[in-house]
């Protein structure tokens, strides 16, 4: 009988240390960073951790900088894709600073103009 | 003209350091030789005299110090006179290249397919592109896939 309470005690720290590292694991504030594309609204954002780890093979999401211009793209769950480019200095320095956490939030326009970059970066996503 | 102020500086040179050894050899004498000689064998001059081989080993070493000056000015000028060369190149093949990316997306819209091909030819030829000729090709790019006139044939960045 004292055989088996000693079992239990060792399970139950166990489960309690298992319970422990996983809580750690999803502890903290965390929204959606899935790829979502408006094209109507010619918008798409998503963040590159939750986009590199999502359910589907398709989403992605980046950008690309040549040094003075900079091409981002993005594909969601269903396979839409939207690009844009920009030579805007600000747009440049926002891209430079993107990082794996990061998520990108770009209006584009009919020519395929990025019109707004935003980067941010927030323990909100989930790292790449 | 350069060769023929090295030819002169070596020549002078070595005359000083004769003239050096001369005086050290003389009795009394310790203070005659010419300023190079004063730089150059302070320490030998300590003993006020100097054998012949460590006279020749003087110039040898003069003589490459300054043949080494010599080297790096040139050296400079020609980095110089490159710079602007390149530069030019670079404006010469800019149209050339813009010609190349524009008829390479001309090619890729006329299937509507955008393949792995094109991406590498378009990485290629994107370096040669200056920052307005790029920014323009790059928006084309990016239209023309917004609008489906474009298709992609593979996973990856555009180019």
């Amino acid at each position: 009988m004292r055989r088996l309470k000693q079992i239990a005690v060792v399970l139950a720290v166990a489960f309690g240390v298992q319970v422990g590292v996983t809580a750690r694991a999803v502890a903290g504030t965390s929204v959606g960073g899935q790829v979502f594309i408006d094209t109507a609204g010619q918008v798409f954002t998503g963040a590159l951790g939750s986009a590199l780890h999502s359910a589907d093979a398709l989403q992605f999401i980046g950008c690309f900088t040549t040094g003075s211009n900079v091409y981002c793209q993005a594909r969601n769950a269903a396979g839409t894709l939207v690009n844009c480019s920009s030579s805007n200095p600000t747009h440049l320095e926002a891209a430079k600073a993107m990082g794996d956490d990061s998520r990108l939030y770009v209006r584009y326009d009919a020519t395929g103009a990025c019109t707004q970059l935003y980067v941010y970066n927030y323990s909100y996503w989930e790292s790449r | 003209m350069k060769e023929l102020g090295l030819t002169v500086r070596v020549l002078v040179l070595a005359a000083a350091l004769a003239g050096g050894y001369a005086a050290g050899r003389a009795p009394g004498a310790s203070a005659q030789a010419g300023p190079a000689v004063a730089a150059t064998c302070r320490e030998e001059r300590a003993d006020a005299g100097l054998a012949p081989e460590r006279i020749a080993d003087l110039v040898r070493t003069a003589v490459r110090a300054e043949m080494a000056a010599n080297a790096a000015v040139r050296t400079a000028d020609a980095g110089e006179a490159a710079r602007p060369r390149a530069a030019q190149l670079q404006r010469a093949a800019a149209p050339a290249a813009a010609r190349a990316a524009e008829d390479l997306l001309d090619d890729a819209l006329a299937v509507g397919r955008w393949e792995p091909e094109d991406q590498a030819a378009l990485r290629n030829v994107l370096g040669q592109l200056d920052a307005e000729r790029e920014s323009a090709l790059l928006q084309r790019l990016a239209a023309a896939l917004n609008s489906g006139e474009l298709e992609i044939g593979f996973d990856g960045p555009m180019f």
